[in-house]
């Protein structure tokens, strides 16, 4: 009898874990995985918001599928309208009214840090937006914060590598942004370059200048072959005509961001802007080599059917990147959805590779290393459109 | 040497951009005694309306006449509508429409045209002749139209009884009632003209900066140092002052104060002038009889 008792107890406390698997954090239950974000779905900015209501088509999609791990994802997608006060607003009405387990797939750099302070201090996780500021890339500043972007600074560090690979021998010239951005580019071709190449010229400008001419007469000045212009699409217009008008003509490289053949080189003129160099992660939807491609057929096959509101390959392409990226996390999770369970799968992401993405770019991270997205591809744009060239540069 | 010439060839076409808005300013200055701060955003809403009528096929002169006509009747009609109903009213009042009307402008712009960045075309860039290390077709170009427009408005005020007669509205509306002018229709064409000007300056710009709501928001404040440095109620002054805020902002960026502080050339300028110097450098001073 004591001996059956005994076995009672320790089978007892032996099913206990077992039982104590299922742990949940609001906004997680046996049925369902509650999941916010926001991005500007009106005013100036409204554009990019099409990506996160893409991230909310794809779990449409992942929904009619069953789900994951057999519950559902609702995801609220909010309208910040990119104003920094109206993200807190609303991001504080998804955690405490609404209360999601976590934020994820957001836009906006100034409206997501914004929200970061208030989202680290209570620990909930800010996941895979879509920003290239630092502070979402940094377990020691934010150990909450993990964004979904290659840095500025990789980004700088990997044209600078790409420079070193492709231009041995050249003087660089750089046009930057006196601000967070632009420095950041900054630090980081400096720290890559200078083995085989060097950095000549390295000029600021404030985004309240009327034009770059007269930094663009300083670049030439130097001597410079190769240009790297790290801004914003106007500034970078401006920079491309410039160099072209004034007989530089220098190999002229620009960032992720601002590699856009309507937003930036058309204003420049295409003549203008034949050569240039950039970079890219994500499989453009209109290239015909991709047409076989059993993801692209899936993807296009997921605009037809729940994404068909949003007009924007590129930006529906990173939402379904982000939507994967979060499916992926809550998948890894398993049945402990706390928050706390799911930072660490976010920090513990093992060579995935986002469906948009192109071959080779996978992303990684570890506990104390949150710059996720390492890989770049570069292309260059021969006038009509982008084409890849070399192999994928990493850092 | 090289360089000088290039920064100094940069600096002029900065300049030539100043002085266009900088004429504009005068404009309304001599036939209104006001500063309008929303110059610089109807200038932008001309502009859009002018690349309308590009993207729709109209040739480039006759998108330029009909868009300067419209800016004419559009300036107008803002002073019957907002500005003559308040005639009477203090000084910081009209700052405050002069703000809202601003910002109507600049959202009405973002609004119907959209914020992305346009390129907008250049009447001089297929003048090959005109080629040179330096300067490029449309700077020469824009920088002709400038010196164009100066003379017209200088002759305007100076030599025709229409600009004597606003000259006097503005400087005394009711002896000038007394004599027989019309004052309120001086105001109106007051308005009207400096719109014009505003919409010539913002086709001459646009090709440079591109086009965007908030195309012309930093380059009133150059265009309003140049104004004031040279004199606000001069139009070759204001052209002067800005060439010189043009010039001097890109020669002390490039060799003396680094390329962070040129927006502080043009803020220094402004404060300086009205300390030292309230009439520009060659304003005429005012003289009030008590």
């Amino acid at each position: 009898m004591k001996k059956i008792a005994l076995t009672a107890v320790l089978l007892a406390l032996a099913i206990q874990p077992a039982l104590a698997q299922k742990k949940y954090d609001p906004g997680a239950s046996d049925t369902e995985v509650k999941v916010g974000g926001s991005g500007p779905f009106s005013g100036p900015g409204s554009v990019a918001g099409q990506l996160v209501k893409s991230v909310a088509a794809y779990f449409d999609m992942v929904n009619a599928n069953g789900g994951i791990n057999g519950r559902k994802i609702t995801y609220i997608a909010e309208d910040d309208a990119y104003q920094p006060p109206k993200a807190l607003e609303v991001t504080r009405k998804m955690v405490e009214q609404d209360q999601v387990l976590f934020i994820g797939g957001s836009i906006g750099t100034p409206t997501q840090l914004a929200i970061r302070g208030y989202l680290n201090e209570n620990k909930i996780p800010q996941l895979f937006l879509s920003s290239g500021n630092r502070a979402f890339y940094d377990p020691k500043i934010s150990p909450w914060s993990l964004g979904n972007s290659p840095t500025n600074f990789t980004e700088g560090r990997l044209i600078g590598k790409y420079i070193e690979q492709a231009f041995a021998g050249k003087k660089i010239a750089v046009l930057y942004q006196n601000d967070d951005l632009g420095k950041d580019y900054l630090a980081g071709i400096k720290e890559t370059t200078g083995t085989k190449t060097q950095i000549v010229a390295a000029v600021s400008y404030e985004i309240t200048d009327p034009t770059v001419d007269s930094q663009i007469a300083t670049l030439q000045a130097s001597g410079a072959e190769v240009f790297a212009s790290f801004s914003t699409p106007k500034a970078t217009s401006q920079a491309i005509r410039r160099a072209f008008d004034t007989g530089w003509k220098p190999q002229i490289i620009i960032p992720l961001i601002v590699a856009q053949i309507d937003g930036t080189l058309k204003p420049a003129g295409l003549d203008k802007a034949v050569g240039v160099i950039s970079e890219v992660a994500i499989k453009d939807a209109a290239d015909p080599q991709w047409a076989k491609d059993p993801d692209m057929i899936a993807f296009q096959a997921w605009r037809t059917k729940y994404n068909s509101a949003v007009p924007d390959p590129a930006l529906a392409a990173s939402g379904y990147n982000s939507g994967y990226m979060i499916s992926q996390v809550i998948k890894q999770a398993g049945d402990n959805l706390t928050r706390e369970n799911i930072m660490k799968q976010a920090a513990n992401l093992k060579d995935v590779h986002p469906p948009m993405n192109l071959p080779g770019i996978n992303v990684e991270t570890t506990p104390d290393n949150f710059r996720l997205a390492r890989k770049v591809q570069f292309q260059k744009f021969n006038g009509t459109n982008w084409e890849l060239i070399g192999t994928p540069v990493s850092d | 040497m090289a360089q000088l010439l290039h920064q100094l060839a940069t600096g002029l076409s900065a300049g030539s951009i100043y002085a266009s808005v900088a004429l504009a300013l005068v404009m309304i200055y001599r036939s209104t005694g006001h500063m309008n701060f929303a110059q610089g955003e109807m200038a932008t809403l001309s502009t859009f309306i002018a690349i309308t009528l590009l993207d729709r096929g109209v040739p480039y002169w006759a998108t330029f006449l009909i868009t300067v006509s419209v800016a004419f009747a559009g300036g107008a009609l803002v002073e019957r509508i907002l500005i003559r109903p308040l005639a009477d009213a203090p000084e910081r009042l009209m700052v405050t429409v002069f703000l809202g009307l601003f910002m109507i402008c600049n959202s009405l712009g973002g609004w119907l045209w959209s914020y992305e960045t346009r390129a907008f075309p250049s009447p001089f860039d297929g003048l090959r002749f005109l080629d040179n290390a330096y300067e490029t077709p449309h700077d020469l170009g824009a920088m002709a139209v400038i010196v164009l427009l100066m003379a017209a408005i200088f002759v305007f005020f100076q030599y025709t009884s229409t600009g004597l007669a606003m000259r006097g509205a503005t400087e005394n509306p009711m002896s000038s009632r007394l004599v027989g002018v019309a004052v309120g229709r001086m105001s109106a064409l007051g308005w009207g003209l400096a719109a014009a000007v505003g919409a010539v300056a913002g086709m001459m710009v646009a090709p440079t900066v591109f086009l965007e709501p908030n195309m012309m928001a930093t380059i009133l404040v150059y265009g309003f140092a140049g104004a004031l440095l040279g004199g606000i109620d001069n139009p070759w002054g204001a052209v002067a002052g800005g060439f010189i805020v043009g010039i001097l902002e890109n020669i002390l960026g490039v060799y003396v104060i680094g390329t962070e502080m040129r927006m502080s050339v043009a803020l220094v300028l402004i404060v300086g002038t009205l300390v030292v110097r309230p009439d520009g450098l060659f304003g005429r001073h005012k003289v009030v009889r008590v």
